[in-house]
């Protein structure tokens, strides 16, 4: 199921803009969390399963790389675990490096979220306005690169039971220079057809299906209110020398709140449409 | 497995010629007795009034110290010296005669503006090459200033090229 991609696209283009921007802009282990954790339910209900459960190793790795990496380059905190040389090995850098690496982990998770929601035709419809150059760029760049993944893996298939004696290296690189040879022509075969279809002329009406409801604007509205509640709310977290996390009155909660709100309505949104199909069934 | 040896060589590689200590016992080391001796003092007078809500008060973060070297050591280890023997933090970039100090005392670069940072002088005098290309010689005074105005306000105003 994926009902939240029925929302208009302007919501949701609002609805992950907000969410990414502020996570990566409020440094905060606790929203850095509570962003991933959204992230990753969400990605959950609206892709398969198995596959969202087997990137996570992956993603689990990256963060790990990055939570190590960073103690090794900075060297502030007073939490000395050990020391390397004359450089010391500090808790707060270790915990710098989670809550970064937890940032970045679940900001790729929302663009995953992202794709998966937000086609093309959306995108040409919500750029179109602004400036449809733009907007077919967009469409086709974003749509390229999984393409020549995709054509890729069919040559190199081919190539591997065509010919068994070249090493793989070989085999890849001529693999590549067809999956090339085959992009220009699709380049070209594309400018024909959009020619053939009238680009560019003058006086031509577009039709999309978006409607903006009622329920569209009420989202929308929840989304920019608890993004401004959380923004005057933000509570900053200190690392160095020790940490400073900030006091836990009713701002801070507020914003908490806010935030943590703002980051797992995606995934109650989808989870509740679920159970109300489920139930709507017929049990005849 | 022959990926996993491979990263495991890799990090080995990585760290080979590191010598990884405890807290405890990299601030339990200490100098061998020497005859030649340096003092060094450590002081950010300059970033205790920049930063006016009190964060930092005391400007001496080491007072003329005294440490022992030996032969061909320069201005950087024997400031590493003296912050070990003190248990006083510092983090630096850079190796062989290009070593930069970025910190001290949790006091960075950058911490009182776009202009602020360490600097040293050697008997009053700001020499103008990185802290491991000066040797040391018997007697000297090192001392390590905070600046907020690219030297303008320790006495080592910033001419240009």
């Amino acid at each position: 199921m994926n009902t939240f991609r029925n929302l208009h696209p302007v919501t949701l283009l609002c609805c992950f803009l907000y969410i990414t921007v502020f996570s990566v802009f409020n440094f905060n282990p606790i929203y850095s969390g509570l962003s991933l954790c959204g992230a990753f339910l969400f990605a959950l209900v609206i892709q398969d399963k198995k596959a969202v459960l087997r990137s996570f190793i992956g993603y689990f790795i990256l963060l790990i790389l990055i939570a190590v990496t960073n103690p090794l380059f900075s060297h502030n905190g007073a939490t000395a675990l050990f020391f390397i040389n004359d450089n010391r090995i500090t808790l707060e850098a270790f915990i710098y490096g989670v809550t970064l690496g937890m940032a970045v982990v679940s900001v790729l998770y929302w663009f995953r979220c992202f794709n998966e929601v937000f086609d093309s035709e959306k995108y040409l419809y919500v750029f179109g306005r602004v400036s449809p150059k733009l907007a077919l760029v967009f469409s086709m760049t974003l749509r390229f690169v999984p393409e020549l993944i995709g054509s890729f893996k069919s040559v190199n298939a081919s190539q591997k039971r065509f010919d068994k004696s070249r090493g793989r290296l070989r085999r890849y690189l001529s693999s590549f220079s067809a999956v090339i040879g085959q992009s220009l022509e699709d380049a070209v075969i594309t400018s024909d057809s959009m020619n053939a279809r009238g680009f560019n002329l003058k006086k031509r009406t577009s039709f999309s299906r978006f409607r903006f409801t009622f329920y569209d604007a009420v989202y929308l509205t929840v989304f920019t209110v608890l993004t401004a509640v959380a923004a005057f709310n933000t509570a900053s977290f200190e690392y160095y020398p020790t940490f400073c996390p900030p006091e836990l009155d009713l701002r801070t909660v507020i914003g908490i709140i806010s935030f943590g709100a703002l980051a797992f309505i995606p995934f109650v949104y989808e989870i509740s449409e679920e159970i109300r199909w489920k139930l709507s069934l017929s049990k005849i | 497995m022959k990926k996993l040896s491979a990263l495991i060589l890799i990090i080995v590689l990585l760290f080979a010629g590191c010598s990884v200590k405890s807290a405890e016992d990299y601030y339990g080391e200490t100098q061998k007795p020497s005859d030649k001796k340096v003092t060094v003092s450590v002081n950010c007078r300059t970033a205790v009034e920049y930063l006016k809500d009190g964060e930092r008060v005391n400007p001496d973060i080491l007072k003329d110290y005294e440490v022992g070297f030996k032969n061909g050591e320069t201005v950087f280890d024997a400031l590493k010296t003296a912050l070990k023997e003190n248990r006083i933090q510092f983090d630096y970039n850079g190796s062989g005669d290009s070593v930069y100090i970025r910190g001290i005392d949790y006091l960075y670069e950058f911490d009182c503006g776009d202009t602020s940072g360490w600097e040293f002088s050697v008997n009053g005098k700001f020499p103008s090459v990185g802290c491991s290309a000066v040797k040391l010689n018997d007697g000297d005074k090192i001392s390590w200033l905070y600046t907020c105005d690219l030297g303008a306000d320790i006495g080592n105003k910033y001419k240009g090229n």
